[in-house]
């Protein structure tokens, strides 16, 4: 999961510096056949979410009680399940809303982690040991059990599921954004900006954080396979995605009590949530070694 | 540094394990009954924390006055043997049960029933069920094996409600405690049930072992295991594998368990009805016709027959045929009828308006349905009514909230919602005033028809053994027509049992508790 | 070596005191209250009386005063659905939770390094590339799917193993019938650091093996097993106890939903039990229970830092 990142990240720093090294980066990553897999599959499954309602042959949501557990048919390719639901257009319009959960969670944690490192970073002292200390306290509670938490006692909604996973998993990225910026402040550019009267923000804004980028990357694209399969861990609990919006976890987790006769309920969105995870994660760690040189050299040798 | 973590490792297990681990349970027998609740219990028989699992287990441990008899509910004795009303059943006089004794050996006397029903009715010990002996005015020790019960009014439901959840506890041991929390007692609670407590871990189990002293001898089983399941799926699996001897399933699982060889299924119908609430002090709930177009408009036989699977009766009005003579047989289910729900809008005053929504002075007709997550029958009822009343030209928004947001909104009064799934287990008392009258406690709906509140306090206080079902009769009649809430089916409870254990009572779980000393297992 | 301890001492207590007072006010402002004062039957004017009993009614800052001068006397005060203390509640469950976390923890470990060991060292074998692609499968599959598939499998399809529980309930047990119930749900609970622990094996250990110092040790002749076990692994096996920080948060929250799917009595499912029915009590000493345990197990992990890395020492 995110945590991955914490060893090697820092390191990836010198990507994207220009044109000629993402080219040096990019034939890196497509020796990665996995990877390569991985991106053509997280192609499709968000090409196919993008267009979900175009794409779906049936209202996700409509029900039919005359033909519950229907079999696969012209009709309905993959069957029908209890409520004589389409589970096809469940699982497509499922993954909309998974990955909408996923990737709107990351960027929550993206801008909060951005946000808390940059200001750690830049301002140092005081600002660095609050907000550094508030990271560590936050990397060493059970985030699970206080995402939870606050949805059992808020309740939960799409938002709120969306809000709680965001803020339950900024401390990565906001340690790597911390280390970016105190490797970029000494560096001649930033104190060229500065001798010319550019304002702190500008400053962070323009020159400092950009320089972090690549390895933010990184850290987002780990963000969404944890934001994924935390929302399934909460639907298992009742506390995600609220029916009669379909996700895939709560799909999963309404399947279990037919697990004994309609088990192929259970194991399309299981399957499709291990598939899109172990994605997200693959192409995560793919391109964290395509941008880490000493990785690459490792590799080489 | 394997070596050391490995080390490490043992370490922590022995010491994980020494405390409980190794310990020897109760001695090998198969002569047990395996049963299973969804949670830890509090075995406080007067303020039942953690609800639902602590009424399971309080059943079997302790004794009512009366209680109801299996097939038929009727009330028969228990710790009382014979109960007889005096100014209408304004005073009643209660004979007990000689020669029970409580798990610790000591005598049930008149002086523990005293003892009881003047803690529930004090309110410091914050009783649960409190409000259902207002108007007690005194309980009278007359001697040891006597007690006299005296009203400001005619009670005649007595005999009734004192078998529904008001347990018999020990006044020796709890006389001058704080009953509202009593630490050491739920940890070690004594009864004069059929079982008594032997052991509690806490989160996996309970074994009751067998009162060898009951009063009607010493049950057959020699102990009642209770696991902790709280995930239904398990208890689902476990009675697949045999390991639990009975458990209560859900219709969706019936499927999965039918072609199972060592499993029957008992269905119970209990005396309470499952219903969508509509909040008549809500836009436009207040209107008679606005609430039969949804009555008509909900095609219940089939939610019956597709979501319950048949287990269930589709529901006539607010009283169930459990209750007897009580029950209005001539009254007849409101049929499905979408052309009469929508010629009935239409009276009321509603047009065509945008989207296909009807709309009644400018205002579309658009409300929230609440619904209670994690229990797929419900969440599907409420996916069923939000589509089907599409139908009419409603927009219904589904509201799916958590257990505790749905009970602190439904249950104000008015109810913070405007339409909610709902359904409550009560006694077969048919005194529905908390439910149907204008003041009633838990009238959330807000239903208010002064002739049904005059009839229900009639009728409570009717001691007449031909009037009183007439009361009870007319006030279905008038109900009926109001349709203050939707009655959908009669709630029905369905419980696979191992086809190794006899005897099992024919009830709902909970008052099949009340007969633990009848089961055997081969 | 004790002025380090004390340090970490005093942050320990500031990070308690910062996390009590954030839970207790995310808690106790949501609307609504505890689940008894929400039951159905009970009566308004009852429900009131409890409040007023428990200190409901009281201004939040009084009650968190209150909360925290009892907690310095070492009382978490008594559970509103268990009417029992909260230390006993703990007491009673972390037992089964540690024995579930540290079997879990220690299956990982045991499997983990000695995998990521010889994939490191057999890079771009067969073997490395199973072990590679099985470790993203565990950090990708949800675990209560998992453990849902190993139920049927395992108890239902197979009858070989318990479907549920800690124990044999109502008859003898003995440490076998243990062992048996607690296979399952330490595979389930292991799966994700034992994926997480392998890669960090390997990945330090690729770097070590590159390092001029092994590479000397090799040119000196010595055997592979002594460049491996003497100087590589040692030095590999750094990070990993890094690591090891953060996997123990990830295990006590993977432990909430395994002890649900399995029946486990431990802390995890009372926690899930806490939050929904609102217990503060309970939710509040579990909070303080977890923050021990995880400063706790920090200050380990950097003790074995030291007994590994003779370079850092703690100041």
């Amino acid at each position: 999961m995110a945590q991955q990142l914490t060893a090697a990240a820092p390191a990836a720093a010198s990507a994207f510096r220009s044109r000629s090294n993402f080219t040096v980066f990019w034939g890196r990553f497509r020796r990665n056949r996995l990877a390569m897999g991985a991106l053509g599959f997280l192609t499709v499954i968000h090409l196919v979410a993008l267009a979900a309602h175009t794409l779906a042959p049936h209202d996700p949501t409509f029900l039919d009680l005359l033909d519950q557990f229907a079999d696969p048919s012209r009709e309905h390719p993959l069957g029908t399940d209890e409520a004589g639901r389409d589970v096809l257009s469940r699982l497509i319009v499922g993954a909309r809303v998974s990955l909408l959960v996923g990737l709107l969670a990351m960027l929550v944690s993206v801008t909060v982690g951005s946000i808390v490192g940059s200001v750690a970073g830049f301002y140092g002292r005081a600002a660095d040991g609050i907000l550094m200390r508030l990271t560590d306290g936050m990397l060493t509670i059970p985030t699970f059990f206080l995402a939870l938490l606050v949805l059992a006692v808020f309740g939960s909604s799409l938002s709120k599921v969306i809000l709680v996973i965001g803020f339950t998993g900024w401390m990565v990225v906001a340690r790597v954004v911390r280390a970016e910026v105190l490797r970029t402040l000494p560096q001649e550019f930033v104190l060229a900006a500065r001798a010319l009267g550019v304002s702190d923000a500008r400053l962070l804004v323009r020159h400092v954080v950009p320089q972090a980028s690549a390895s933010v990357i990184v850290a987002a694209t780990l963000g969404v396979a944890y934001a994924i399969l935390t929302e399934s861990a909460l639907s298992y609990l009742g506390l995600g995605v609220q029916p009669p919006t379909p996700t895939w976890g709560n799909m999963l987790s309404g399947a279990q009590h037919y697990v004994w006769t309609r088990p192929q309920l259970a194991v399309y969105p299981g399957v499709l949530i291990m598939l899109c995870v172990l994605s997200y994660n693959v192409v995560g760690d793919a391109l964290r070694d395509a941008l880490d040189p000493r990785a690459g050299r490792a590799r080489l040798a | 540094m394997i070596r050391r973590v490995a080390i490490v490792l043992v370490a922590v297990l022995v010491a994980a394990l020494a405390p409980g681990g190794l310990q020897a349970g109760p001695a090998a027998s198969g002569n047990v009954l395996r049963l299973s609740i969804n949670g830890d219990v509090t075995i406080n028989p007067i303020t039942f924390p953690q609800q639902l699992p602590t009424t399971q287990v309080i059943k079997v441990l302790f004794n009512t006055l009366t209680k109801y008899n299996p097939g038929d509910l009727r009330v028969v004795p228990d710790l009382a043997t014979l109960w007889t009303p005096a100014e209408n059943g304004r005073i009643w006089v209660f004979k007990l049960r000689r020669g029970v004794t409580w798990h610790d050996g000591r005598p049930f006397t008149a002086a523990d029933v005293k003892f009881t029903f003047d803690a529930i009715v004090d309110p410091r010990s914050r009783a649960l069920y409190r409000t259902t002996f207002t108007g007690l005015q005194s309980v009278q020790v007359v001697d040891d094996h006597t007690v006299r019960f005296e009203f400001d009014r005619p009670y005649p439901s007595l005999p009734i409600v004192v078998g529904f959840n008001i347990p018999i506890v020990p006044r020796h041991l709890l006389e001058g405690k704080n009953l509202a929390e009593m630490p050491d007692f739920v940890r070690n609670p004594v009864g004069t049930g059929p079982f008594r407590w032997k052991e509690y871990v806490e989160g996996s189990h309970l074994t009751l072992e067998a009162n060898p002293n009951y009063y009607a001898g010493r049950p057959p089983l020699d102990a009642v295991v209770i696991k902790i399941i709280p995930d239904i799926n398990t208890v689902v699996a476990q009675l697949r594998t045999g390991e639990l001897d009975a458990g209560v399933i859900e219709p969706v699982h019936l499927d999965s368990l039918r072609n199972i060889g060592h499993l029957r299924f008992q269905t119970t119908e209990l005396p309470s009805a499952f219903y969508i609430a509509l909040n008549a002090t809500k836009w436009p709930f207040g209107d008679k016709k606005v609430r039969q177009a949804f009555m008509y408009g909900l095609n219940r036989p089939q939610i019956v027959e597709r979501i319950l699977k048949g287990t269930a009766n589709l529901a006539t009005g607010p009283y169930a045929s459990a209750f007897g003579r009580f029950y209005n047989q001539n009254l007849k289910p409101y049929p499905y009828d979408v052309n009469r729900a929508k010629a009935l809008l239409a009276e009321a005053g509603f047009r065509p308006g945008a989207g296909g929504i009807l709309e009644k002075d400018g205002r579309p007709l658009s409300f929230e349905l609440m619904v209670d997550k994690g229990n797929p029958t419900r969440e599907q009822i409420a996916l069923v009514a939000q589509q089907q009343w599409r139908q009419l030209g409603a927009d219904v928004r589904l509201n799916v909230v958590e257990w505790s947001v749905y009970i602190r909104r439904g249950n104000q009064r008015p109810g913070d919602y405007e339409a909610r799934t709902s359904w409550r287990i009560t006694s077969p008392d048919p005194d529905k005033t908390p439910e149907y009258t204008s003041g009633g406690t838990v009238n959330h709906y807000m239903y208010a028809n002064p002739e049904v509140d005059r009839l229900m306090a009639e009728a409570r206080a009717t001691f007449d053994p031909t009037r009183r079902p007439q009361l009870y009769h007319r006030i279905q009649e008038i109900i009926y027509d109001d349709v203050p809430v939707l009655w959908i089916f009669y709630n029905s409870e369905i419980l696979a049992i191992n086809t190794r254990v006899q005897n099992f009572p024919r009830l709902g779980i909970r008052d099949a508790l009340t007969w633990m000393n009848m089961p055997s297992v081969r | 070596m004790s002025r380090y301890l004390l340090v970490r001492l005093l942050q320990g207590i500031g990070l308690l005191v910062v996390v009590s007072a954030v839970i207790f006010l995310i808690v106790h402002s949501a609307p609504g209250g505890p689940e008894i004062l929400n039951n159905p039957d009970v009566d308004p004017e009852t429900a009131k009386a409890i409040a007023r009993d428990l200190g409901l009614t009281d201004p939040i800052i009084v009650q968190y005063a209150r909360w925290v001068g009892r907690a310095a006397t070492g009382s978490l005060g008594r559970s509103y659905q268990h009417q029992v203390p909260v230390i006993t509640l703990i007491r009673n469950r972390l037992p089964n939770t540690l024995l579930l976390a540290g079997t879990a923890l220690g299956v990982a470990l045991l499997v983990a390094i000695p995998l990521g060991v010889i994939s490191a060292v057999r890079r771009y074998s067969a073997l490395d590339y199973m072990a590679t692609i099985g470790a993203f499968f565990g950090v990708s599959i949800p675990n209560f799917w998992l453990g849902i598939m190993l139920i049927v499998l395992f108890s239902v399809t197979l009858g070989w193993l318990p479907s549920a529980g800690m124990r044999t309930a109502g008859v003898e047990t003995g440490l076998a019938d243990l062992l048996r119930h607690l296979v399952m749900p330490a595979i389930v609970l292991s799966t994700f650091p034992l994926a997480q622990l392998m890669r960090y094996a390997r990945s330090s250990m690729v770097e070590v093996l590159s390092q001029d110092y092994v590479r000397t040790a090799q040119a000196k002749g010595l055997s592979p097993r002594r460049v491996l076990g003497t100087h590589a692994l040692r030095n590999a096996l750094i990070p990993v106890v890094t690591v090891l920080g953060v996997v123990t948060p990830r295990l006590l929250s993977g432990a909430v939903i395994t002890e649900t799917i399995f029946a486990w009595p431990g802390l995890g499912r009372l926690a899930v039990d806490a939050a929904i029915t609102r217990d503060y009590p309970v939710i509040m000493g579990l909070t303080m229970a977890t923050a021990v345990l995880v400063i706790v197990s920090n200050l380990l992990t950097d003790v074995a830092y030291v007994a590994l890395d003779p370079r850092i020492s703690l100041r």
